[in-house]
């Protein structure tokens, strides 16, 4: 099976966090446990590059679902970029772009959080 | 010439009428973008005819019609729907307030001709226009031109019509196999594991990214009445959950055995704390008619409710997971099994080692030993050694309970008797010493019977003390039999007990037989004990017997006695006997 990588970055006050590989149910707590230290730090400036990202499933989404009242209650986001199609499309058919910002690139989410 | 000019004047709008036609069918039919199609639909009559006001009405699929497309329209009216009392057959063009008897609000938006686009007996849709401004009526000319470019519409409002229905299935579709994709990967996860911890968070996570909610709690049964928080997603704190304080309310949900919307829930306590707790569903995790946990999830964060389709795709979640955690379970209760067996192998070697290997050789004392385990591992100890070249020690003891702790009290007991046994006291000194140290270690619900007595091989007297121990035979030749019961109260009860101690003679030819009530109350069919009784007539029918044959004669009689019932006991026997 292939594995899944999550690498941090950080960017004035803004944490990137790139995902790699595979997010399913088996490697969501991969990246919960990356979430829940952004919000241990208290840092509620987050954006997900996908771009180096080969498959995620619902739980992969679920992940997220767990942790945005939570960022935006305190002022952040969650902010997604860099999504290719086959990405895309499992979060427009359940409804994510509803809820969360998409951006083509990651430089256009970083523009957005420092243009507040 | 007025005919000829009238003539010409009329063939010419005909071909200005058949040009529009023309560029009106190859515009909607070169374009994909279905509201330019609608757009052109609208405009082209609107500027042929000089008309100010028009609309096109499609079905919205609840048996009314809606503004798809509008011109001149004031914007606020753009968002009605229309319910047609009567769908016209054909163009009608007549004074506003007479449209009334097809739509009522028609006659409001000002229209004075509606022009239904029909396919196969089916109005697709009505084209709605003002008044021309010139103030003229629709000439027939001008209405059999509406007529044909309706004819053209036709066909591109059917399919667009199919190509949306298409749409809602793929996109159905698209979902349902994003659904059987979770399904398929979360069955691979969970059964993947055997951590219920970990099958919950998979479990969470699916249906939270599935059905875009933020709260999922998995609770799991453990014992009536009790359950155990197995995840807590969404930044909530399950101390924090009004619902999960609450045991009383906590119990009456779990006795609901189909999934539930809040709203499905009576209006009671239960209702009012799940939706303190923010928990808009509750689905059982069924085992069997049993239920074995729950899952609770807060509300969607878009569409604002559950579904039955929703439902029935948590409830099959729900399913996978519930066999998950009850193979995890299984799967626990095999490991502990597995344990508490090697556990009793550990006791039980514990047990043999320290039993004497075998009997010190001494002219004219025949001397054997037995221990037959039960599956159990019971805590029975015997030992014979000589502490000098005079003194020979024989020992039987019974520590209560069974398993490691028994094994290891009686480690204590054989560790203490060969320490102190050479230390210069007597045997109720030592006998007392014994106890102090066992009262000490242990609970006051363990405790030993505990024989003890130094032959002196010599003299041929054989002193003892019997701490609450069954009280070993001696059968002399002569026929006489003795109990050894002299001594005090059994081992670990309570400090500072004085013993007493006994002395008897021994001669050539008597048997003393040692025991624990593994043999003397080794039990029948008929709830018959084994006793003292069978054990003498044992020892009178096979005095001739070495005493190693011996034991084991007595410990087959009671085997065969209990008619090869599983033994509850250990058999314990040792038996002397002098030539």
């Amino acid at each position: 099976m292939d594995g899944f990588e999550v690498q941090r970055k950080i960017s004035n006050d803004v944490v990137i966090l790139n995902l790699k590989g595979y997010l399913d149910a088996h490697t969501a707590p991969q990246l919960e446990k990356a979430l829940q230290t952004c919000i241990d730090q208290k840092e509620y400036k987050i954006i997900i590059n996908f771009e180096n990202l080969s498959y995620i499933s619902s739980a992969g989404l679920g992940v997220f679902m767990g942790f945005i009242e939570e960022i935006r209650q305190h002022g952040g986001d969650l902010k997604f970029s860099n999504m290719n199609p086959k990405i895309f499309r499992v979060f427009d058919l359940l409804g994510f772009p509803n809820l969360f910002e998409i951006f083509d690139d990651e430089r256009d989410a970083l523009n957005k959080f420092n243009s507040k | 010439m007025p005919d000829i000019a009238q003539e010409r004047a009329t063939r010419q709008r005909g071909s200005v009428e058949l040009q529009s036609l023309f560029e009106l069918s190859r515009a909607i039919s070169s374009s994909r973008d279905f509201r330019h199609v609608l757009d052109v639909l609208l405009l082209t009559p609107m500027g042929r005819m000089l008309i100010s006001r028009g609309a096109i009405l499609l079905p919205n699929g609840h048996g009314r019609f809606a503004i798809a497309a509008a011109k001149g329209v004031p914007h606020e009216w753009q968002q009605q729907v229309f319910a047609f009392q009567k769908l016209p057959r054909h163009i009608v063009a007549a004074p506003a307030e007479d449209l009334r008897h097809y739509a009522a609000r028609l006659p409001e938006l000002g229209f004075n001709l509606l022009c239904p686009i029909y396919f196969d007996d089916r109005c697709l849709g009505v084209l709605a226009l003002g008044n021309k401004l010139d103030g003229s009526f629709y000439s027939k000319n001008e209405l059999e031109y509406l007529q044909a470019l309706a004819n053209i519409a036709a066909p591109v409002l059917e399919n667009n019509r199919h190509l949306h229905a298409l749409e809602v299935v793929n996109k159905q579709l698209d979902r349902k196999i994003q659904e059987l994709q979770t399904l398929f990967e979360i069955g691979n996860e969970l059964n993947s594991t055997l951590d219920k911890k970990t099958i919950a968070d998979s479990l969470c996570f699916a249906i939270m990214g599935e059905m875009m909610v933020q709260h999922c709690v998995v609770l799991l049964m453990q014992a009536p009445g009790e359950y155990e928080v197995l995840a807590c997603k969404g930044q909530l704190n399950p101390k924090e959950v009004p619902l999960l304080q609450q045991a009383d309310l906590m119990h009456q949900l779990l006795q609901l055995q189909r999934p539930l919307r809040l709203q499905d829930i009576p209006e009671s306590g239960l209702r009012s704390v799940l939706k303190a707790s923010h928990l808009n569903l509750y689905i059982p995790l069924m085992n069997q008619d049993e239920v074995k946990g729950a899952v609770l999830l807060g509300k969607r964060f878009i569409q604002s409710d559950y579904s039955d389709n929703d439902l029935q795709f948590l409830s099959t979640l729900a399913n996978a997971a519930t066999i998950s955690l009850e193979n995890a379970r299984l799967f626990q209760e095999a490991l502990e099994k597995q344990r508490m067996d090697e556990e009793l192998a550990i006791a039980r070697d514990i047990q043999q080692r320290l039993l004497p290997a075998s009997p010190p050789e001494l002219p004219g004392f025949d001397l054997a030993g037995l221990n037959w385990p039960s599956k159990q591992v019971g805590g029975d100890y015997y030992d014979f050694f000589l502490i000098d070249s005079n003194r020979l020690l024989l020992a039987i003891g019974d520590v209560s309970g069974k398993g490691v702790p028994a094994s290891l009290l009686m480690a204590n007991l054989q560790a203490s008797l060969r320490a102190l046994i050479y230390a210069d006291m007597p045997l109720t000194k030592i006998v007392a010493r014994i106890n102090d140290i066992i009262h000490e270690n242990t609970a006051i619900d363990k405790f030993i019977t505990f024989f003890v007595a130094i032959i002196d091989i010599r003299n041929r007297a054989l002193t003892f003390v019997n701490a609450g121990h069954n009280p070993p035979i001696l059968i002399h030749q002569s026929g006489e039999v003795v109990f050894l019961e002299t001594g005090g109260l059994l081992l670990g009860m309570m400090p500072n007990v004085v013993y007493e101690e006994e002395t008897v003679p021994l001669a050539s030819g008597d048997w003393l037989i040692l025991y624990t009530d593994g043999v003397s109350e080794a039990m029948n069919a008929e709830d018959e004990e084994f006793t003292e009784k069978r054990i003498l007539q044992a020892v009178h029918k096979h005095a001739d017997l070495s005493a190693a044959e011996l034991v084991e004669v007595i410990a087959r009689e009671v085997i065969d006695f209990t008619n090869n019932a599983p033994q509850a006991d250990d058999i314990t026997l040792v038996a002397l006997h002098l030539d």
